[in-house]
């Protein structure tokens, strides 16, 4: 593994290969990695903001109790993402790929996504708030009660979703479309929709279409 | 580290599934429960794996689900209760806003946001505040009356988002949030 360590606790890991990492109560921002494959790396109760990472696979990232926020991956790989009760917010996401995250009661507000795919995701009761999507994808997951407030959508694809009790409230939609996906009791107050457009998914299974705009319904 | 200043667990507790927090000064070990809907065997394993000297409860309204495990407490700790106005009989403390509590070296602001219910309270500690059932993430607590939405909004404006914009927030219900996320994109306030 090659890393350098400064004198402000922060690490640099290039081509690195990190596996079977448990930290508790440890403060481990300002990383920057590339080029590396993080095997397993547990945080429990610790900080982790301010991440830089770059062309990383990271297999096994399981966040408990943490704060992981304004964090920037470019070029990134997760598999097996485990979120609970974290903060991750203001992190930029640009050409990534989530696939089978689990997140729970955790936030992604404010976070910015371009050019990311999450497949086969579980997310349960996490925050979008303010998020902004463009050219992504949501591929078969499972959304329940995800909140997506004021969030943007800009040629955003969501395919084989469930995003039951998905809240949408007041948020935008620019050339996106939804494909096979289940809307039921999802929330829609306030949405405005351009260029939208619904595949074999029924936007009249929402719980609230008040005051939405851009779509004949 | 979730806050540097203080030893922060959230917990899903009673029937309704509500988000239930210790807190605690991490020099003394002791701590406070907010919001005590339940009680688990998470949380005695936590108290006692911690070290947790547990003597306070705190309530953020006095809706059932959020006093529910009171009992369940009081069997265990020898605790004291914080709540505002009429909220909560067990509450010898009232608090009407402003108040400062001492929880070891901790000291937690009482914020007073009524709206949800008359005494509503908010609690602000380190970096983070607890809010109860009077802001949730993208939305806020259901009220009786326009007149009371409009008392809850304006009390969230002002000793809310008048916090730095870095505070993280924790609601009684759903996720966790911030002060900047909600300030800036919860579309209540727009």
């Amino acid at each position: 593994m090659s890393s350098l360590d400064n004198k402000a606790g922060s690490s640099i890991f290039i081509q690195a290969q990190i596996k079977d990492r448990c930290e508790t109560d440890r403060d481990l921002s300002f990383w920057k990695i590339a080029e590396s494959t993080i095997q397993s790396l547990t945080l429990n109760n610790c900080r982790f903001n301010f991440c830089r990472s770059a062309d990383c696979r990271w297999q096994n990232l399981h966040l408990d109790h943490s704060l992981a926020e304004n964090a920037f991956f470019q070029n990134c790989n997760f598999d097996n993402l485990n979120s609970h009760t974290s903060f991750h917010t203001a992190g930029h996401f640009a050409n990534c790929r989530l696939q089978d995250a689990v997140a729970d009661l955790s936030s992604f507000g404010l976070c910015v996504f371009h050019h990311t795919k999450l497949h086969n995701s579980r997310f349960s009761e996490v925050s979008f708030i303010g998020s902004l999507w463009r050219d992504c994808e949501f591929d078969q997951g499972n959304y329940n009660f995800v909140r997506f407030p004021a969030a943007l959508f800009v040629n955003t694809r969501f395919v084989n979703c469930n995003l039951r009790q998905a809240i949408f409230r007041a948020a935008t939609f620019v050339n996106c479309r939804f494909e096979s996906s289940t809307l039921i009791e999802s929330v829609f107050q306030d949405a405005r929709f351009t260029e939208t457009t619904f595949e074999n998914t029924d936007i009249h299974q929402a719980a609230n279409l008040e005051g939405i705009r851009g779509l004949n319904l | 580290m979730i806050d540097a200043n203080l030893i922060i667990r959230r917990f899903t507790i009673g029937s309704c599934r509500m988000n239930g927090y210790l807190i605690a000064d991490p020099h003394t070990h002791i701590g406070a429960f907010i919001d005590p809907g339940g009680f688990c065997d998470e949380i005695a394993g936590f108290i006692t794996k911690n070290n947790i000297n547990l003597r306070h409860l705190l309530f953020t309204h006095g809706h059932c689900d959020h006093t529910d495990g009171i009992a369940q407490f009081t069997q265990r700790f020898s605790v004291q209760g914080y709540a505002g106005k009429d909220e909560v009989r067990f509450a010898s403390h009232t608090l009407f806003g402003n108040e400062l509590i001492e929880i070891g070296n901790l000291r937690v602001r009482s914020l007073s946001t009524p709206g949800h219910t008359p005494g509503g309270i908010s609690y602000y500690c380190g970096n983070s505040v607890f809010t109860g059932d009077a802001l949730f993430c993208g939305s806020v607590g259901g009220t009786s009356s326009s007149a009371q939405a409009q008392i809850q909004l304006d009390h969230i404006r002002q000793n809310i988002f008048t916090l730095p914009d870095q505070t993280l927030v924790f609601p009684a219900h759903g996720p966790i949030t911030t002060v900047a996320a909600e300030k800036y994109a919860n579309p209540f306030f727009s």
